[in-house]
């Protein structure tokens, strides 16, 4: 199965489960838990179900185009279910059925991993799901978002669509996959791993990255006094997004490591809780706090 | 009455194993108690637990709980009937709270007096209604190490609960738990698809689920994984090599354990085998295998859950992940082969440490030094071993092999340093710097390991005391307290003589200027302390009483040596066990009270004029005698012997308490005899502050 069609495939049986197909959001991020729709959609009462793939960034993690199984760019395909549904896990393996993957005839393990974003201030219980000992799967049931207990819970299914499809393609390099019957993986983002490994590693202007986290930083605080907590978010990803970047580039010590992600934390923090107050006042308490 | 049996079954999503064990005895445990109080006999019961299913088979329950008589003890009798012989509010309401009436009330003796009784009888109750009270009891007090919420009701557990099956005999045992009701039926193997299966009875349960191929029963299960690996040695003619921590892992992670074996290229053998064992076991789950003398052989053995279906399959994405990894790791391991050591080692000069402590290169110099400053101290070292290989104990960490695989620091560093031709000695000081690796763990091997290891611990205790950063609570980020134990550790195992003051104090001019500005004394003072506290810990842990440690720890403020500390501790603890030596001890203790109570110092000796009796007399004599007897004994570290000669001073010191008062009105005599008193406490100083010591 092409990778354009193990998309095409995840589409169709999410929408089938009620989710809405939505895009992508069009900025540079870690992880499609970043998207607002899981951000802000974990945040509120209100119940929540969508599927989207999701282009992610980790500069920390190219290889020049040498290493068959790492890349600084990937997709994710993310679903959210929220509440949750009592059969929620048999759901996920169906899905995976969709796209060929029939139970009984590999090893499907639910490997404990209970995933934790510290830039967010959010944190869940779950496990890695390991497809004949390969990671495919993260899928956590969220407990804690920008540091707000949630009611109601929500699932997080993150598929790692490369890996996936190395494993439904059976190749070992994941340059080899087929997007379609003509192109390779390879043809379209080999060039695209090797530039931007040097430019995460080796160009990425340390002294503009610094300069623009601080800037964001102080900009976030002046939005969210006036209401205006979704652009606000935006900046809270190009920070993270920076930091992710400055990290790349060996220019954050691991003193001040700690304190840089505290400050995202908080940024993100105030966003949420000027989401939970315009939409839910009298909903959703920070952790600690007993429910108006 | 027929007695029938229960089953309780939690049904969940797939639970960490390391939960399941506890979670199975603390069903037993509670079962039991609140079978008890219900008074409800049972047989036998067990739980069972994998990791989808928590199970508690209760075997022999009668229908219903035995009637009990219990007696409740009311208000005074005199409150029974007022005068006109009519019963009281009192004696009627506390009637009606135990079930009964005021004229059923009999009287009793109690400790405040006579008194009402009440006799109230529990009737006995079916079975089934008595279980649906305790089985939801049982399952909210489970406790685990993490717990999470996911729906409406917001109950906490390990993970979320899909079904309760509840039976006695064939009744379903009714009751409610996280918005989920209970039923007859459970789920078969989740390789099959989890299809349901209807339990008709309480006492088929396991035999339906064994035919379904699940495996509740952890020592079946646990025979039937041990049964598959025999097999497989059997079949390649090699031993598959146990490890008890990775098959209780793999006994919880599938309900039905197949082996899958497969093979992987030759050459990932050239990788160290604590790569290949990182890889294979701890990442991957897999078994290795070695042939009859020991070597690896190119096999791995992945446990899978349930059906041979696919077998194909799973052996070849195993495979795939395995060799993908081996492959990362061979392409860094070759790499790392090329580099020199000294590359290694100066790529770390832009990898900092601490802001105000400088770079891992910085503090490798440091290391160096002190060393060899420690070797010059140490007798019978290989010196050359030792300098050659404190230069190089943090070279690895820029290795490519250890950026990868963090756990593997240090132990790369062996390797690499053996492919650079150093001895065997010097690469095994690499390999084990940073032992021990955990309060248990194996010590460095050698006494050059052991310098090494020494000097990394106390720069890092030195460096981050002087900087302030002390562990607190939970926070110990550079995992202090483990350096401290492995160096008080080292220390004591290894007889090394090294006076801890001076050694800290060593360590702390090494350290840059930018981490000046700390108090000397006091960073000694507070490294010390801290060292105290673990070599308090290994103390207690060898047997020695908690107050034994504790009367010798102002010797070790005062000399910093661990090794003199434990010789003063264990001849203590000897002469502990002579009954007049503890008897000994108390009258010390009680001199030391009043000479603390008169708020008396240490000070010149007593005036012999000025004593009035015999026994003051008699008591300075001996206290004269033994002084000079102690000193040198003392001189020679010969504490036993030294407190063993204290106790001759027992009867002369006994008389002196029966018939001496101390406390006088008369100002000189009183001095006088405070300044005896200080005089004999003087004597017993110098080993142990007994007053420590407790009965």
């Amino acid at each position: 199965m092409n990778f354009q069609d193990i998309i095409l495939k995840f589409d169709q049986y999410w929408a089938k489960q009620g989710c809405a197909i939505i895009q992508p959001y069009d900025l540079e991020k870690g992880a499609g838990t970043f998207n607002p729709a899981t951000f802000f959609g974990s945040l509120t009462a209100k119940p929540n179900r969508v599927a989207y793939v999701e282009p992610c960034r980790r500069p920390g993690d190219g290889r020049f185009g040498e290493n068959p199984n790492r890349l600084g760019k990937y997709y994710q395909y993310q679903v959210i279910i929220k509440p949750p549904s009592k059969d929620i896990q048999q759901i996920y393996l169906k899905s995976l059925k969709a796209v060929g993957i029939s139970a009984d005839e590999h090893d499907i393990r639910w490997i404990e991993d209970d995933w934790e974003s510290p830039t967010l201030g959010a944190s869940g219980v779950g496990w890695e799901v390991w497809l004949d000992g390969m990671e495919v799967t993260q899928f956590t049931y969220f407990q804690q978002m920008a540091s707000f207990e949630l009611n109601p819970i929500s699932v997080e299914i993150t598929y790692g669509l490369e890996r996936l499809a190395m494993f439904v393609q059976k190749k070992k390099s994941v340059y080899d996959l087929m997007w379609n019957d003509r192109l390779t993986y390879g043809e379209m983002y080999r060039t695209q791993e090797k530039q931007f490994s040097h430019y995460n590693f080796e160009y990425a202007d340390v002294a503009n990255l610094r300069r623009n986290f601080d800037d964001y930083e102080r900009e976030i605080f002046v939005l969210i006094k006036n209401g205006h907590y979704l652009p606000a978010y935006d900046l809270v990803m190009k920070c993270s997004h920076s930091f992710n970047l400055m990290d790349a580039r060996g220019a954050i010590s691991v003193s001040e490591r700690v304190g840089m992600i505290k400050r995202i934390r908080d940024i993100a923090k105030a966003c949420a809780a000027a989401h939970v107050k315009a939409n839910e006042p009298v909903s959703i308490s920070a952790a600690g706090a007993t429910q108006a | 009455m027929i007695k029938r049996d229960a089953l309780l079954e939690i049904r969940i999503e797939n639970i960490p194993a390391r939960f399941i064990t506890s979670a199975e005895s603390q069903l037993e445990t509670g079962a039991r108690e609140l079978l008890a109080a219900a008074n409800l006999p049972f047989e036998t019961l067990k739980a069972y637990g994998t990791y989808k299913r928590l199970v508690l088979h209760i075997i022999g329950l009668p229908g219903k709980s035995e009637e009990r008589t219990v007696k409740a003890m009311g208000p005074l009798a005199k409150f029974w009937k007022d005068e006109s012989g009519a019963y009281t509010p009192q004696s009627a309401g506390f009637a009606k709270g135990q079930g009964t009436t005021p004229d059923k009330l009999t009287i009793e003796t109690a400790p405040k007096g006579e008194v009402l009784v009440a006799m109230k009888v529990i009737p006995a109750r079916p079975a089934a209604k008595v279980l649906a009270e305790i089985f939801p009891r049982l399952i909210g007090a489970l406790e685990f190490p993490k717990t999470m919420v996911w729906e409406e009701t917001r109950v906490r557990f390990a993970r979320p609960i899909r079904s309760l099956a509840a039976l006695y005999g064939e009744k379903i045992v009714a009751f409610s738990f996280a918005g989920i009701k209970t039923g007859r039926y459970t789920v078969g193997l989740s390789a099959k698809g989890s299809r349901v299966i209807n339990i008709p009875s309480a006492e088929k349960y396991l035999k339906i689920l064994e035919n379904a191929n699940v495996l509740v029963k952890d020592t079946e299960r646990a025979k039937a994984l041990t049964n598959e690996i025999e097999q497989v040695s059997k079949r390649t003619k090699l031993e598959v090599e146990a490890d008890s921590e990775l098959f209780n892992e793999n006994l919880y992670l599938v309900e039905y354990p197949v082996c899958v074996v497969g093979t992987y290229d030759q050459e990932f053998l050239k990788l160290p085998r604590e790569l290949v064992h990182l890889v294979m076991k701890k990442q991957l789950k897999f078994f290795t295998v070695s042939d009859s003398e020991k070597k690896l052989q190119p096999y791995f053995v992945g446990i899978r859950d349930g059906v041979s279906k696919g077998q194909k399959n799973v052996e070849e994405g195993f495979r795939n992940v395995l060799e993908a990894r081996f492959r990362d790791a061979i392409f860094f391991y070759e790499r790392d082969l090329t580099e020199p050591m000294e590359n290694m080692l100066n790529v770390l000069k832009s990898v900092t440490f601490q802001e105000k402590l400088g770079s891992m290169f910085d503090k490798a110099g440091r290391v160096e030094a002190l060393a060899g400053w420690l070797a010059a101290a140490v007798r019978g070292l290989d010196t050359e071993a030792v300098r050659k290989a404190s230069r190089l104990v943090y070279a690895d960490l820029s290795s490519n092999v250890v950026r990868e695989f963090t756990e593997l620091q240090g132990i790369m560093g062996y390797y690499y340093a053996k492919n650079a031709g150093l001895s065997e000695i010097a690469a095994k000081a690499l390999g084990e710097f940073y032992w021990p690796m955990s309060a248990k763990s194996p010590l460095p091997s050698t006494r050059e390991s052991s310098v090494v290891s020494i000097a990394g611990k106390l720069d890092t205790l030195a460096a981050d005391f002087a900087i302030g950063l002390i562990p607190s609570g939970s926070e110990d980020p550079h995992a202090l307290r483990r350096q401290a134990l492995g160096l008080t550790r080292i220390i004591l195992e290894n007889d090394l003589e090294l006076p801890l003051k001076e050694t800290f104090s060593r360590a702390l001019e090494l350290l840059p200027a930018k981490a000046a500005g700390f108090d000397r004394e006091k960073t000694i003072s507070a490294l010390l302390d801290f060292t105290w506290q673990r070599a308090e810990t290994l103390f207690e842990e060898k047997g020695f009483r908690f107050d034994e440690v504790k009367a010798v720890k102002e010797f070790f403020i005062k000399n910093a040596d661990l090794l003199d500390c434990r010789r003063r501790i264990n001849d203590l603890h000897t002469v502990r066990k002579n009954p007049d030596f503890e008897a000994l001890a108390m009258a010390f203790k009680r001199a030391k009270n009043i000479l603390r109570q008169a708020k008396q110092s240490a000070g010149a000796g007593p005036d012999e004029m000025v004593f009035e009796k015999d026994e003051e007399r008699a008591l300075y004599s001996g206290i004269k005698a033994l002084s000079g007897k102690l000193k040198s004994h003392i001189a020679n570290r010969e504490y036993e012997k030294s407190l063993m000669e204290t106790v001759a001073i027992k009867g002369a010191l006994d008389s002196f308490f029966d018939k001496v008062m101390v406390m006088v009105e008369d100002p000189k005599v009183k001095e006088n005899r405070l300044r005896l008193i200080g005089s004999l406490v003087s004597l017993f100083e110098d080993v142990a502050d007994l007053s420590q010591l407790q009965q």
